[in-house]
């Protein structure tokens, strides 16, 4: 049923045309990559000129001429990177030599595969590219990129990698999807316009507007714009980054597409989701729209590699019913609305005297959830199996009202299970009971290879 | 009667705590008076430099009471540590004013350090910390004797080797 760890593939057996077209071409990542590369240096270049665009225009003859220098040793370098790059998959484990002066080599075992990204910049999908991103637990040395390859190929050697990451043979077809739900342009937009950042952005440009109309003074306005500019630029990349989202379900996870200019094709493999939380900024409950946002290993820390945030947001904007149904294929077998949540003590009111009435906490068999906030309201949940450690921490005024804080670990992303202000023997039970539940549930938990259990579909291998 | 609740919800799981050695007190302590000495020093000269002997004395006076009731605090602190082995995890708690208990399941350890500073191996301590993938965790033990802190070190790695779980 399931191809042996130490498999290698080679060349005679039947890949299809996607796997064998780097293997015909001894290993290497696709000829056009340097050029993908050296566009980077273009537009850095261009972002530098837009900046400095009075010393642009009144620049001479050399100005074309270092541009053009820069640009040379740009494709030059990342072609000879290029050229002394070779990958191979063997062995349940993926192979990548790279570097001119320094050679380094690297193996990725497939078994460990936290999440697999297709990423398209805007040259790349012209030019018919696409990079592979595979994410491994552990910070930014744990993240390898594969690019760039054809898309085809790059979408056969993901479903190759996903089926023997399953513990399935690398031949299985690539596995069927079945949307679950698509962002409307118009929700992408509406959305990221009525969240807090924008809302405080609006408030600002508002209030700066009415000062240079009452002082008569249009430079308080024109004053203002810098700290707004920032502000619209970060809503700007949300809605790009978000643009045209559909999540869809697959035997090998959740497949997340997104992207204006440059697209994503996230898979996050089932197990893979530490903890998810669903939030609702203050003017989404106008439109009942909610984010689903999600830990997954390997995701977070990985900022300042390609200068951006990762994306570990499951849904950008939905319904509830949207939510839950992501959040249910997320973390099958959960019901989170069957939790039974109770409130704090009455005394909280003197330690947190805006929000204690909205803390809410529970746990079943298989979770413990959170609610909490009342401008931005949040409901994080998170599987005890999969909890790294539980803290109880009481500080002095929380000592005098016996109150305890019990913090659920999980690993580093946007999704915090905090316990807030329990009554303290309350915090100790829950901290007593959280370890006994997490360790039944390690000790029941899903197999690496997901498909390789009695309970996963039978599958030929 | 809040005493003793507080006292409860930090009780130890097993019949008591693991103290750590005494001389992570004597240590911080030795520090204190060292520190307290100086500014002491300082504060006195420079108080005969202006010109006021009184002045000298006063200052002598505020660093010896500040110094003491530090002395006190220290105590406290040291007593407040402890931890203890337990089938599946290590339970660690600290702290007096701010009460922490934190408990790691050893299958979800990955990375066991002990560290010693200068001042710390003149002492012979030195001091743990457990990491795990999340960045939350914050368990250390400060002031196990270098032995201890070994034999931990050992005994952690090898159960976090057998009860290993993925993430």
């Amino acid at each position: 049923m399931t191809a042996p760890e130490d498999e290698t593939l080679s060349g005679d057996q039947a890949w299809r045309s996607g796997d064998q077209a780097w293997r015909r071409r001894g290993g290497r990542l696709h000829p056009l990559t340097p050029i993908v590369r050296a566009a980077r240096v273009l537009v850095s270049l261009a972002a530098l000129g837009t900046y400095n665009l009075e010393k642009v225009r009144h620049a001479g003859w050399w100005l074309p001429v270092i541009v053009v220098g820069v640009l040379l040793v740009g494709l030059g370098a990342s072609a000879l990177s290029w050229a002394f790059t070779r990958f191979a998959i063997d062995g349940g484990e993926v192979h990548i030599d790279s570097g001119v002066l320094f050679r380094r080599s690297r193996q990725v075992r497939i078994d460990r595969l936290q999440a697999i990204d297709i990423v398209q910049p805007l040259l790349a999908r012209a030019l018919g590219l696409a990079e592979l991103k595979l994410d491994m637990a552990g910070g930014s040395e744990g993240r390898v990129r594969l690019g760039y390859l054809r898309l085809d190929e790059a979408q056969a050697l993901r479903a190759a990698l996903l089926a023997m990451a399953a513990g399935l043979d690398h031949r299985t077809p690539e596995a069927p999807q079945r949307p679950l739900v698509h962002c409307s342009g118009g929700a992408i937009v509406g959305s990221a316009l009525l969240s807090t950042p924008a809302l405080i952005g609006f408030i600002w440009v508002a209030a700066f507007l009415a000062g240079a109309i009452a002082s008569g003074h249009p430079g308080v306005f024109t004053g203002a714009l810098a700290g707004v500019v920032s502000v619209f630029s970060a809503v700007w990349q949300t809605i790009q980054q978000h643009f045209g989202f559909t999540v869809a379900d697959s035997p090998d996870g959740l497949r997340l597409r997104h992207g204006l200019f440059e697209t994503r094709a996230q898979t996050v493999p089932p197990g893979r989701v530490q903890a998810v939380r669903i939030v609702q900024p203050l003017m989404w409950r106008v439109f009942g729209w909610v984010r689903v946002d999600a830990n997954i290993a390997g995701y977070a820390g990985h900022r300042a590699e390609d200068g951006r945030q990762h994306n570990s947001v499951l849904l950008p904007v939905g319904s509830r019913e949207q939510a839950l149904l992501v959040v249910g294929r997320a973390l099958p077998g959960v019901d989170i609305d069957a939790v039974h949540m109770t409130r704090v003590p009455g005394r909280a009111k003197w330690r947190s005297p805006l929000l204690w009435w909205t803390y809410r906490a529970g746990a079943d068999e298989a979770i413990v959830s959170i609610r909490s906030g009342f401008l931005t309201k949040v409901h994080a949940v998170m599987r005890h199996e999969k909890i790294q450690s539980v803290r109880l921490s009481v500080g002095p005024w929380q000592r005098a009202l016996r109150l305890a804080t019990v913090h659920v670990d999980s690993t580093k992303g946007p999704v915090d299970v905090v316990l807030r202000h329990r009554d303290l023997g309350e915090g100790r039970r829950i901290v007593d009971a959280e370890v006994v539940r997490a360790e039944r549930g390690r000790a029941l938990r899903m197999p690496d290879r997901w498909m390789t259990t009695n309970s996963g579909p039978a599958t030929n291998g | 009667m809040i005493v003793t609740a507080s006292q409860d919800a930090f009780a130890s799981p097993v019949e008591s705590w693991v103290r750590v050695s005494v001389k992570l007190r004597t240590m911080r302590r030795a520090l204190l008076v060292a520190l307290g000495v100086v500014v002491a020093l300082v504060a006195a000269v420079l108080s005969v430099i202006a010109g006021s002997g009184l002045a000298a004395v006063v200052a002598v006076v505020v660093v010896v009471a500040i110094c003491a009731g530090a002395f006190v605090v220290i105590g406290r602190n040291y007593d407040s540590w402890g931890y203890a082995e337990r089938g599946a995890d290590l339970l660690v708690t600290h702290g007096v004013m701010w009460r922490r208990l934190v408990v790691v399941p050893y299958g979800r350890m990955q990375l066991v350090d002990v560290t010693a500073g200068p001042i710390e191996r003149k002492f012979g301590i030195s001091t743990l910390r457990l990491h795990t993938a999340s960045a939350g965790t914050d368990a250390r033990i400060h002031g196990l004797t270098a032995a201890e802190a070994n034999r931990l070190r050992d005994r952690l790695a090898a159960l976090g080797e057998s009860q290993s779980a993925g993430l």
